[in-house]
């Protein structure tokens, strides 16, 4: 018989557990989205109406200027029509700019106060908040791994450095740091990219590494560690073919919980108008709240909810696939 | 005990002298050039002259080792306008304090409360909805939450279009010039809030301690529910004492709503985590016991079970310290972010300093508010250990070296 390999078990634990695949689906609907905005841009979209940045749409109504309003859509008030222009007199027709309503073929989520479509807006944001969210991820595992590798198999001197230095970025919140960077002279350089490694890099250096450490260390502790020693394997292959497996795990769910964190602050970065990504959920909110609403009554919730939803599904995604990876760890430890 | 808090101090010792060097750096990749960059851009003599006469002509190695003296001294130099920044931060630190010690006391008494019932329950579809809850929290855009609860607060409140916090006078002072940054800020410090803040402590710790000779006394345990509502009325009291009750509700008022946000946002983890470790104990020899010598279920949850279940909570919680700091000052800044709709509230506290001084580019300040946060997170971890110590012999006797052992 053969026996079932660690991968194999672990596989099918992940794909027992329902949030975690909930996950799994979210992140791939993000990348639908993402892959489909050029598309869909380039085949059913104009630029003019749904250009992400530059877009705009609205309703242009005729309407008859009277003294007292009998009929909502065709009259409008002499009162109303003078803010609009001035010289009107009554029987004039002036034309009202309006945005157009959410819910409908044209614009499923609606316009934001600058009347660009949100659902185009939305999808096209979904590219950079994919970059930042893999490059947070995968720079946080590498580091936290080889931070957490090399202290706690060399212990001493380099364990006692390394974890000060953890304790220290620890107390530099990562996101604040992100907004200081976003606000200083590399505010040109903070491309997705550079966003994400750089988070990824002190939140696998703080929090990440000072758990997969201690995760190492009982690892490290293990009797099969000090057989496979008496047998004769060196470092290289304690570490990579015993210790490194035993924190996958682990890794995985600080990696995501690190992407997860590196969404939100970059969006909330963006959300403060401190990063250079002009395309952002976070800008979304943004210019919902900020923006003088165009003649819309009350506030543009589609564009504010859609947008933080966007922001909460995505990371939150990230994060279930993190608590699969979790129960992984606990399971087969 | 006595020996493990002296480690703990020495090491964060080690650990804020790194930060302020981490910080130091940080400042000077920040501003290329110096202070005198800003206004002095022709005149090289004078130039030279300034820079002579604050130390930027120095080497870096010297400005730092300057810089590291002048924090252990506690001069954290002065804003842009003269202000001395020490003055400015203990003005403002109470409030984010508060907020920040009441959101997460709350948010660990629901969190392990939600997590012991949810864990220790065998329905499958509780679990999943509450689990899928606490991320859903968790992962919340924070400048969102912060406009729902507060277009929500004022729609409540009937409070208009205007912002609600014309009730302070004292904080109603209009914009002061910190710096070069405008922003809203109490003219003078709030005696009320500290003596608020120890208030809260004292009679916290009071309560508590009353539980155990009252146990022993009558062999009876005093419920929660009255332990807060005795711990609300002691606060009354006192606050009727000093005859500025009504002050303080405007105060609670206030703070009620970044307190609320920080506590949704901190609350989804900590469910998840006692969830988990409850899920973890359940299996347990002495729960078996627990159970086979007759005692009720409820008891064997609360008693045995959920007191373990705390400990992975804590540990989790000084991992993740930094994300609620960092959320605080987040919540606190997004709640005055301007907005058409009448729901920005300027909130003085520690990301009104910080976020202003950034928007005007006064990087003392920005030290001396980061250097304040770097304070604040050392000492919730010095206070977390301590907890952690009182609940995990181990820690005490050093065998298992730091509290985030266990914080998977």
């Amino acid at each position: 018989m053969r026996r079932r390999s660690w991968w194999r078990i672990a596989l099918g634990r992940f794909r027992s557990n329902k949030l975690a695949m909930f996950g799994v689906f979210l992140i791939a609907l993000y990348a639908v989205a993402a892959i489909a905005h050029p598309i869909l841009m380039a085949t059913v979209w104009n630029r003019a109406t749904y250009d992400p940045i530059f877009g705009h749409d609205d309703i242009i109504i005729e309407k008859t200027v009277v003294e007292e309003l009998t009929d909502d859509a065709t009259q409008i008030e002499l009162m109303r029509a003078r803010m609009l222009n001035p010289f009107v007199a009554v029987g004039d027709t002036v034309s009202e700019v309006t945005l157009p309503e959410p819910f409908t073929a044209k614009h499923p989520l609606g316009v934001d106060n600058l009347g660009r479509d949100v659902l185009s807006m939305v999808l096209a944001a979904s590219t950079p908040s994919f970059v930042v969210g893999l490059a947070a991820a995968v720079t946080t595992a590498i580091v936290g791994l080889a931070v957490a590798t090399i202290s706690a198999y060399r212990r001493g001197a380099t364990d006692m450095l390394m974890t000060e230095v953890s304790d220290t970025l620890q107390l530099l919140p990562a996101p604040l740091l992100m907004v200081i960077l976003g606000a200083g002279p590399f505010r040109d350089s903070l491309n997705p990219l550079a966003f994400g490694v750089v988070y990824g890099v002190i939140s696998g250096a703080s929090g990440a590494a000072i758990v997969l450490r201690s995760q190492a260390l009982t690892v490290l502790s293990r009797p099969f560690i000090d057989a496979t020693r008496v047998a004769g394997a060196g470092a290289k292959q304690i570490i990579l073919k015993h210790l490194l497996p035993h924190l996958v795990p682990v890794a995985a769910l600080y990696m995501l919980i690190g992407a997860s964190g590196a969404i939100v602050a970059d969006g909330f970065v963006s959300f403060l108008g401190f990063s250079d990504t002009r395309l952002n959920w976070g800008t979304i909110i943004f210019f919902a709240l900020s923006l003088p609403p165009a003649n819309r009554a009350g506030i543009p919730w589609e564009a504010i909810i859609s947008a933080a939803m966007a922001i909460s599904l995505f990371s939150a995604a990230f994060y279930l696939v993190g608590l699969g990876f979790r129960d992984i760890a606990r399971s087969t430890d | 005990m006595g020996r493990f808090l002296v480690r703990r101090i020495i090491s964060s010792i080690i650990t804020l002298f790194l930060f302020a060097t981490v910080v130091f750096f940080v400042a000077k990749v920040m501003m290329p050039g110096d202070f005198t960059n800003n206004f002095m851009p022709g005149l090289g003599e004078r130039r030279a002259a300034m820079q002579a006469e604050l130390g930027l002509d120095r080497s870096v190695f010297e400005q730092w080792w300057r810089f590291i003296g002048s924090f252990v001294q506690g001069r954290f130099g002065e804003t842009t306008d003269g202000r001395p920044i020490l003055d400015l931060m203990t003005t403002l630190l109470p409030w984010s304090l508060l907020i920040f010690t009441l959101s997460v006391t709350l948010a660990f008494l629901t969190g392990h409360w939600l997590g012991k019932i949810v864990g220790w329950s065998k329905s499958r579809r509780l679990k999943g909805i509450i689990r899928l809850g606490a991320v859903t929290t968790h992962t919340l855009f924070p400048p969102f939450l912060a406009f729902l609860l507060a277009i929500a607060w004022i729609r409540l409140a009937g409070l208009g279009g205007r912002s609600a916090m014309t009730t302070l006078d004292n904080v109603d002072q209009g914009g002061i010039r910190v710096g070069r940054a405008f922003m809203i800020l109490p003219a003078n410090g709030e005696p009320l809030l500290w003596q608020m803040s120890i208030a809260f402590l004292v009679t916290g710790i009071l309560i508590l301690a009353i539980q155990k000779p009252f146990r022993r006394m009558f062999r009876k345990r005093i419920p929660g529910w009255v332990l807060f509502v005795s711990w609300v009325g002691l606060n009354l009291a006192f606050w009727q004492y000093l005859g500025e009750r009504a002050k303080a509700l405007d105060i609670l008022f206030l703070l009620s709503l970044p307190l609320l946000a920080v506590a949704i946002l901190t609350v989804g983890e900590i469910i998840l985590v006692v969830e988990a470790a409850m899920d973890g104990v359940s299996q347990e020899e002495y729960i078996h016991t627990a159970r086979a010598i007759g005692m009720p279920e409820k008891q064997v949850r609360d008693r045995h079970a959920a007191r373990v279940a705390l400990l992975p909570a804590l540990s989790r919680f000084v991992v993740s310290l930094p994300f609620v700091l960092s959320g605080l000052v987040i919540v606190e800044y997004a709640f005055s972010v301007p907005t058409h709709y009448g729901a920005s509230i300027n909130f003085p506290g520690l990301s009104s300093v910080l976020f202003a001084s950034l928007q005007a580019r006064d990087y003392p300040l920005v030290v001396g508010g980061l250097l304040f946060i770097g304070l604040i997170s050392v000492g919730a971890r010095i206070v977390l250990d301590v907890l952690h110590a009182m609940l995990d012999p181990r820690t005490r006797y050093g065998q298992t070296d730091r509290p985030a052992e266990m914080a998977i």
